[in-house]
């Protein structure tokens, strides 16, 4: 049960978080801003960030990793708005919004990957020797 | 800032958050009964239904709704009933291990979930 309402609280958090950059992206760049840099930035920092915490936090308790890792950066993170995006994109009606979606999701595959091994990378616990066999 | 868009953000995050742990446990317990426990890293069929699931309802959100139900829906519950975090851990974990099931996840889930919001989108009157 606390289980569920510490991932429910982090989710909570998360999604704030990631609402509040976009908000801070759409004040930076303006309404005419066509690029979701907004969740390619978010998504980028929230898998940055599993990359250094996950390895921390399962040897916590399972309260932890819930509000922490499925909680906060899995509501921070998104999948849908990247979907959603990447259509509304490709969708658009002409080639540049055609070729945008592809660039959208080649950069999004490209830099959550390299977040992921950074942060990984930086952490000074066991990643490396736990997943590297 | 509009405080009651935040608080339709947070109340979203709240419901879709617990729904990916429900969904994700629930498809990956189901799919390894009968298989043995160990340290293989197989394909995250429980991170493609959430995400696929939440494509479907945000592509139907798109042209439907607006404002504060927008905030609550597509930002707040599809928003973090899907995730990205955790399907990029994946892909770095199971690169030494499952090279196979890296470039079937890497591709699959934009494919699936992609088509699945145009699909919605079509349908949605």
């Amino acid at each position: 049960m606390r289980v569920w309402l510490a991932v429910a609280v982090g989710g909570a958090l998360g999604a704030l978080g990631r609402w509040l950059i976009g908000e801070g992206v759409l004040a930076w760049l303006g309404p005419a801003a066509t690029f979701p840099w907004d969740t390619l930035i978010v998504n980028v920092v929230g898998c940055a960030l599993i990359g250094f915490l996950a390895p921390v936090v399962v040897t916590r308790s399972p309260w932890v990793a819930g509000f922490v890792v499925t909680g906060f950066l899995g509501g921070f993170t998104t999948y849908s708005a990247f979907a959603e995006e990447t259509f509304i994109l490709a969708d658009r009606g002409d080639v540049t919004g055609v070729v945008l979606a592809g660039v959208y999701v080649l950069a999004t595959i490209g830099a959550t990957a390299g977040a992921v091994a950074l942060g990984s990378r930086l952490n000074p616990g066991s990643h490396r020797a736990r997943y590297a066999s | 800032m509009s405080w009651t868009l935040a608080l339709a953000v947070a109340v979203g995050g709240a419901i879709g958050a617990p729904l990916r742990l429900f969904i994700d446990t629930r498809v990956m317990r189901t799919l390894s009964k009968g298989q043995s426990q160990g340290q293989h890293v197989g394909f995250p069929w429980g991170l493609l239904a959430v995400n696929a699931l939440g494509s479907l309802f945000i592509g139907i959100a798109y042209a439907s709704i607006d404002g504060h139900w927008r905030a609550l829906i597509a930002t707040g519950a599809c928003g973090a009933l899907t995730t990205y975090s955790s399907y990029a851990l994946f892909i770095n974990r199971a690169w030494s291990e499952n090279r196979k099931a890296v470039w079937q996840a890497v591709i699959a889930m934009p494919v699936v979930c992609i088509t699945v919001v145009a699909i919605a989108v079509a349908i949605t009157p």
